[in-house]
C-alpha cells in the first residue's frame, strides 16, 4: 500500500463518520487530484467507501451539479484501522511526512 | 440527528471547518449550533416548491460561507427565517451572541428600495443579496407578476449595489438569475469558466462513457467552488492528468454508476 492510500484512509478515519467532498479529501492528504480520484475510484468498487450527491435542492435554479461526498464504509473503517496500525517503527507521523509529494 | 439535519449536514460540515481554519473552534461551533437549531425549528416546515424549508436557509450559508462570510454572517444565514419577532430578540442574542441577533434583525428591517442606500453595513448587504440569489433561483412556483417584480427589482436596486459593494460576481450571479427569470429558456445561468471545463470535458472522453458523466459531474461541481481562476485551471490539469490512470481503475473495476 502507498503512503498516498494510508494518508488518505488517515483523513477518512480522523472523522470516521463524516463524508468528505474530494477537494477536501485532496487538501487533507496533500494529494493532487489527479492521484485522488482514481484512488476512490478503485476504493469505492472495492467496496471501502460509498459516495452520494449532495441534496440537489442547495443548488437548484444555480446551474451548478450537485457536489458528491465520500465515506467509509463498515469494511473501509476496518481495513482503513488495519492499514494505519503502526507497524515496526513506522509510525503514523512518518506516514504523513513521507507523503507522496 | 433528525434525516433533515442529516441530509444538510455534510454540507454544513464543510463550512464550519472551513470556519475552523479561519477563525478557530468557538466559530465552527457557532456554525454548528446555529445549523442545529434551525433544523428544529424548520423541522417539517417546506417552501412552495416543496423542498424542506431547511434548504433555503443552508442555500444562502452556503453563498454567504462561499463569498468569505464570517463565522456571524453564516449563522445569521442559518437562522435568519427562524420566525423570530422583534421581542425574540434577546433570546437570538442569548443563544448566538448580539452580533448575529443584530445580523438577523437588520436584514428583516432592510427593505430592497433600502438597499441601495450606501448606509447598509456589508454583512447585512451580503446577507440581502444571498437571501435574493437563492429566492430568485426558486422563484419558479411564484405567480408570473411576483417573478417578473422580483427580478425586475434584483436588476435595478441589487445588482448595482453588488458591484458598487465590490460582489462582483454575485452581482454577476444575480443579473444571470434575474436576466433568466424574465426571459426563461433563453441563455442558460452561467456557472463559469468555458475553458478549464473544456480540459475536463475532453479528459473525461478517456473513460469508459458509462462513468463518464458522473466524474465529469463531479468534477464539474468541485471546480465551480474554487474562488480563482489559477485554483480552477490547477484543479482540471490535475484531474485531467489523473484520467488515464482514472480511465483504467473504472474500466477494470466497471465502477461509476452514479446512486
Amino acid at each position: 500500500m502507498t503512503a498516498a492510500i494510508r494518508n488518505l484512509l488517515a483523513v477518512f478515519m480522523a472523522a470516521p463518520d463524516e463524508e468528505f467532498y474530494g477537494l477536501e479529501l485532496a487538501r487533507g492528504a496533500d494529494l493532487a487530484s489527479g492521484t485522488l480520484y482514481p484512488m476512490l475510484a478503485r476504493l469505492e468498487s472495492a467496496g471501502l467507501v460509498e459516495s452520494r450527491h449532495e441534496a440537489p435542492e442547495l443548488f437548484q435554479g444555480s446551474g451548478r451539479p450537485p457536489r458528491r461526498y465520500y465515506r467509509l464504509t463498515r469494511d473501509g473503517t476496518q481495513f482503513a484501522t488495519a492499514a494505519l496500525r503502526p507497524r515496526h517503527r513506522t509510525s503514523p507521523a512518518d506516514v504523513s511526512v513521507r507523503g507522496v509529494r | 440527528m433528525s434525516s433533515l439535519e442529516e441530509r444538510y449536514a455534510p454540507t454544513v460540515r464543510f463550512h464550519s471547518e472551513e470556519v475552523r481554519r479561519r477563525e478557530g473552534g468557538a466559530a465552527a461551533a457557532l456554525v454548528r449550533r446555529a445549523f442545529r437549531f434551525a433544523a428544529r425549528h424548520h423541522q417539517g416546515e417546506t417552501r412552495l416548491n416543496g423542498d424542506p424549508f431547511l434548504a433555503h436557509s443552508v442555500a444562502v450559508a452556503q453563498i454567504v460561507a462561499e463569498r468569505g462570510g464570517s463565522s456571524r454572517v453564516i449563522a445569521a444565514a442559518l437562522v435568519h427565517d427562524v420566525r423570530w419577532r422583534a421581542r425574540d430578540i434577546p433570546e437570538l442574542a442569548h443563544h448566538f451572541g448580539d452580533d448575529v441577533a443584530r445580523l438577523v434583525r437588520d436584514l428583516a428591517a432592510l427593505g430592497v428600495s433600502e438597499v441601495a442606500l450606501p448606509g447598509a453595513h456589508p454583512d447585512v448587504l451580503l446577507l440581502k443579496l444571498a437571501d435574493r440569489l437563492h429566492n430568485l433561483h426558486t422563484v419558479d412556483p411564484l405567480s408570473r407578476d411576483v417573478q417578473v417584480q422580483k427580478a425586475t427589482e434584483t436588476l435595478r436596486l441589487l445588482v448595482p449595489r453588488a458591484r458598487t459593494a465590490g460582489h462582483d460576481e454575485l452581482g454577476e450571479e444575480l443579473f444571470a438569475a434575474a436576466h433568466h427569470t424574465l426571459t426563461p429558456g433563453r441563455s442558460p445561468r452561467s456557472v463559469r469558466p468555458p475553458f478549464a471545463a473544456l480540459v475536463l470535458r475532453l479528459a473525461a472522453l478517456l473513460l469508459p462513457a458509462p462513468s463518464r458523466g458522473r466524474w465529469l459531474g463531479e468534477w464539474r461541481a468541485e471546480m465551480s467552488v474554487l474562488r480563482t481562476r489559477r485554483a480552477r485551471w490547477r484543479f482540471a490539469v490535475d484531474v485531467a492528468l489523473g484520467c488515464p490512470r482514472m480511465a483504467l481503475e473504472t474500466r477494470w473495476a466497471g465502477t461509476g454508476e452514479a446512486r
